[in-house]
């Protein structure tokens, strides 16, 4: 299956199950969204999407006051770059009403986030870490290791408001949950899965520790270095990225590399990277430059964390 | 005949309630700020006896305890919240300007209730409960992107809302005749939004104004925008001396003031009985709030 139906696949189960709305700009037929994920929904059910003109912190307050009144809703912002213009809404209305006046909310603004596709400074970052920190709200991130659909709709059932990245990359791809001839896929948990994918029963020399889009990459390097120098590594890839307390409780290497997508500098990887190291751990981590994003192709490649960037790290880093 | 006695009580019993937070801060009663709304009481009051408890709801600003206790007349449990005390709204978590209580929330961006006020009108029109929303906004909150943003959706969308503009004229120290460009009523009608003008100058056509505005909401499912121009008498918040405003100006707003004018449409011996029932009622409250108990976080 293909992440993208998964996903539409859990927005229409929400939408029959539990009368959810969907709101957001160019949602709608023949339109469909901006990466096509609502494709065909909205003329099989018309009362259940509300399309909107260009006003992201009017309509995610508009999404967050309807759930107020019990109803199920997903935002859709048509570019992770922009939740920028929801961040009010999110951190002092939406995380204040459930954390401060107990109100439970299903509530989730789904966005794609990520680069490597030539989209530029302000169509290509990944800034949901900006979200990881404040309480009374929580990140969720999908990668093609689980189904996005069921992921949202789990998600969407806790009551607790939430940032739902996607990863631009992964819409077109074939998820990856089942076993294949490469890699042994465990999920670690229930819940808000963590899944962990491993190369044998060994210990492994290496933890890699990465969420949404950058899991190609790191599956990449770990099966060059496995050829190449022989080294095993495990990647951890949780979907609750706002929870880090209890991701170091499922490595298992001695060296971990946390690897994401945004600016690693004041980033995820810190708090990852914090537990692993308290723990008597090694740990590097590899993300974005500190830089704005560049459209051109060689810079951008520059900026973003690369598979050589994992294969240095792990020959060269732990030195 | 209007129940101007009835106005009065909730009227006073919201400006006493203010007079004893101010000296509440000064005797170190309580934290943090406050923004009292001395002077326009009569707009929550009016516009809370328009409302269906069982099916409406009201989002309102930072300026709220008018708005709280015309909602739901506490003052016991509102000067718990302001003192922190458990038995307060929030339990004492929420202070000032964070309450919420049955269908009455609010919050302190100033403008942010205003989008989340239009999605409680979507929820209402997509369930067909029959309820309207309730949106207080201040005249400086108005030029806030959230409520230009609001007034556009609840138009396009045209969901059971009306704002309540309280213009006194000033944000903080900011005299909004001088930062806002055109006028209030031209921008709304411009989005085809129903506009209505009143003002606390003259409490009989504002119950009116008031009154044809929700049950134009009720009747037409449109939008309704109430501009009710109307002066603080008292500072923005705890600490303001009102530099801002000139001697003339402020003495004007106090011969203005709307209780003073609703006192004079009542017997002598009802506004007296009235200032004692409620004066009694407000020490009651606050003593007993001195005396309840604070919460950690184990309220959880
Ligand atoms: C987004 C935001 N900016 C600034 C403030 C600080 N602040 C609180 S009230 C206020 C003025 C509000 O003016 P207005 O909307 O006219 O309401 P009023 O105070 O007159 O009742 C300001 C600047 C705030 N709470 N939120
Ligand atoms: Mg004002």
């Amino acid at each position: 299956m293909r992440f993208i139906d998964s996903l539409r696949g859990g927005i229409e189960k929400l939408i029959s199950d539990k009368n959810a709305f969907i709101i957001g700009e160019d949602i709608q037929e023949p339109y469909g969204g901006a990466f096509k994920v609502t494709k065909g929904l909205s003329a099989k059910y018309p009362d259940n999407f509300i399309a909107t003109p260009m006003t992201e912190q009017a309509f995610t307050g508009m999404g967050i006051g309807m759930a107020l009144e019990g109803a199920w809703v997903t935002v859709e912002i048509m570019f992770g770059d922009f939740i920028t213009l929801t961040a009010d809404q999110m951190i002092n209305h939406a995380a204040k009403f459930h954390d401060m006046y107990g109100e439970e909310m299903h509530f989730v603004v789904r966005t794609p986030v990520g680069a490597y596709r030539g989209y530029g400074a302000t169509h290509s970052q990944s800034l949901e870490s900006i979200f990881m920190g404040i309480p009374g709200m929580q990140v969720v991130a999908t990668s093609i290791l689980y189904e996005p659909g069921k992921l949202l709709t789990y998600a969407m059932g806790t009551g607790v408001p939430t940032l739902f990245v996607e990863n631009k990359t992964d819409y077109g791809k074939q998820l990856l949950i089942d076993n294949d001839d490469f890699w042994n896929r465990v999920q670690l948990s229930e819940g808000f899965p963590i899944i962990r994918l491993g190369m044998s029963d060994r210990k492994p020399d290496f933890s890699i520790v990465t969420y949404g889009g950058m899991v190609s990459i790191a599956m990449e390097a770990a099966k060059q270095l496995l050829y190449e120098e022989e080294i095993e590594t495990e990647i951890i890839i949780p979907s609750l990225v706002s929870d880090t307390m209890h991701i170091n409780d499922y490595i298992s290497a001695d060296k971990v590399i946390v690897l994401e997508e945004g600016v690693s500098e004041f980033g995820w990887g810190a708090e990852i990277g914090y537990n692993a190291l308290s723990s008597g751990r090694g740990c590097k981590r590899i993300g974005a430059r500190k830089s704005y994003i560049p459209a051109g192709k060689v810079a951008e490649a520059m900026v973003l964390p690369c598979v050589e960037d994992i294969a240095e790290c792990m020959i060269e880093g732990f030195r | 005949m209007k129940d101007y006695a009835g106005i009065y009580r909730e009227c006073y019993r919201i400006r006493c309630f203010e007079k004893k937070v101010e000296q509440g801060f000064s005797k170190g009663l309580m934290r943090g700020t406050t923004h009292g709304c001395i002077g326009q009481e009569v707009i929550p009051v009016i516009a809370m006896r328009e409302i269906n408890r069982e099916i409406d709801r009201a989002v309102g600003t930072h300026r709220c305890h008018g708005q709280v206790l015309a909602y739901e007349p506490d003052t016991y449990r509102l000067a718990c919240e302001m003192m922190g005390k458990r038995d307060g709204f929030v339990k004492g978590m929420g202070g000032s300007q964070h309450i919420k209580t049955g269908g009455y929330l609010t919050n302190g961006v100033t403008g942010g209730m205003a989008v989340i006020g239009c999605g409680m009108a979507m929820a209402m029109q997509k369930k067909k409960s029959g309820g309207l929303v309730l949106a207080f906004i201040g005249d400086g909150g108005f030029n806030e992107g959230y409520v230009q943003e609001s007034l556009n959706l609840a138009s396009v969308y045209s969901v059971p809302i009306i704002y309540i503009c309280e213009n006194n004229r000033y944000a903080m120290s900011t005299p909004t005749t001088q930062y806002s460009a055109g006028d209030f009523e031209r921008r709304v009608r411009a989005l085809d939004i129903h506009y209505i003008q009143s003002t606390t100058r003259n409490v009989d056509e504002m119950i009116d104004a008031f009154k044809s505005g929700f049950r134009f909401v009720r009747e037409q499912s449109r939008p309704c925008f109430i501009e009710v121009m109307t002066a603080r008498l008292c500072g923005h918040s705890k600490s303001d001396e009102m530099k801002y405003m000139s001697e003339a100006e402020i003495r004007d707003n106090q011969t203005k003031d709307p209780l003073k004018w609703l006192e004079g449409l009542i017997s002598d011996t009802d506004r007296d009985d009235i200032r004692t029932e409620i004066e009694k009622e407000i020490d009651d409250a606050f003593r007993r709030a001195e005396e309840c108990d604070e919460y950690g976080l184990e309220r959880k």
